[in-house]
């Protein structure tokens, strides 16, 4: 569950776990559409990304241009390249 | 169309600059198996695929190269930030600092400026997925040379990683090549499939 006390860097790396066992998911439903087991993991991991990236929206702007909404904040940074540790 | 999402696939965090590894790794970028060729390799061979499912596949995986790009190039970015005179000057980074200054630049890390030459889009199912196999082999091969050559456990983190993706996605165009051969000729002994040769195409 989501914790208010996450840092950035940490609700970061919650939105990163989840999304890449979301698109590695996908990707092997691409080859074996028919695995059960395969959809209920990306379904499972889908919505536990849904929920981390809700929590880090609210709080420090989209991650998709296209959800940007009300103040524009889509180019402030820091950008993903830049180190997480060093402010 | 493609959008982007402002996050990396994998962290990438680097305390120490470390222009040396900077000037191998840059071939992850544009080098003959670097991730700018196989993003294009995949994303233009899936225009011409005939069959929906290894479209589909090319599709996910280019579009994942374009991220590796980005995590190859966050890389890049920190072992060059903040770098002394005497950094630039040692360790042979001089040659690329000349031309791109701490730019990402897509070459090779021998020199060579990123080649189309070094990709394949045969418009043939066969022939570009043997070449997607190979092209995730060499790829894995030039990031286990890095491993061979950086030991720096920030630098070697996110490069396992992507050394791991490509034994993958090596995987998942193993699938496709299989997906493909069931729906060829059952006795295709010779690596195509004569029901492609029809219409415009047909062989004379």
């Amino acid at each position: 569950m989501m914790n208010n006390t996450l840092s950035r860097e940490k609700l970061m790396r919650q939105i990163q776990m989840y999304s890449f066992a979301v698109y590695d998911a996908l990707l092997y439903l691409d080859a074996y559409p028919d695995s059960k087991s395969a959809l209920e993991f990306y379904n499972k991991n889908k919505k536990a990304e849904a929920r981390a990236i809700a929590e880090y929206e609210s709080r420090y702007g989209k991650i998709r241009l296209s959800d940007s909404e009300g103040s524009w904040q889509w180019t402030n940074g820091p950008w993903p390249w830049q180190n997480e540790e060093v402010k | 169309m493609f959008q982007y999402e402002k996050k990396l696939q994998y962290p990438v965090n680097i305390k120490n600059p470390n222009p040396k590894y900077a000037s191998i790794i840059i071939s992850q970028i544009g080098g003959p198996d670097g991730e700018v060729g196989a993003s294009l390799r995949y994303l233009t061979q899936r225009i011409a695929m005939p069959y929906p499912q290894i479209t589909g596949i090319l599709t996910d995986v280019g579009t994942e190269e374009l991220s590796h790009i980005e995590m190859v190039s966050a890389i890049i970015y920190q072992l060059t930030k903040n770098l002394t005179q005497e950094q630039i000057r040692e360790n042979g980074f001089d040659t690329y600092f000349v031309d791109h200054t701490t730019g990402v630049y897509p070459t090779a890390a021998s020199g060579f400026p990123y080649t189309a030459a070094a990709m394949a889009s045969k418009g043939d199912v066969l022939a570009d997925l043997h070449e997607d196999l190979a092209a995730e082999q060499k790829a894995r091969v030039t990031y286990d040379n890095i491993l061979r050559l950086v030991d720096d456990p920030d630098v070697c983190d996110p490069i396992k990683f992507l050394r791991a993706r490509e034994v993958v996605h090596y995987q998942r165009f193993a699938d496709a090549l299989r997906i493909a051969q069931d729906k060829m000729d059952e006795k295709n002994f010779y690596g195509y499939n004569p029901v492609f040769d029809k219409g415009p195409f047909a062989r004379r």
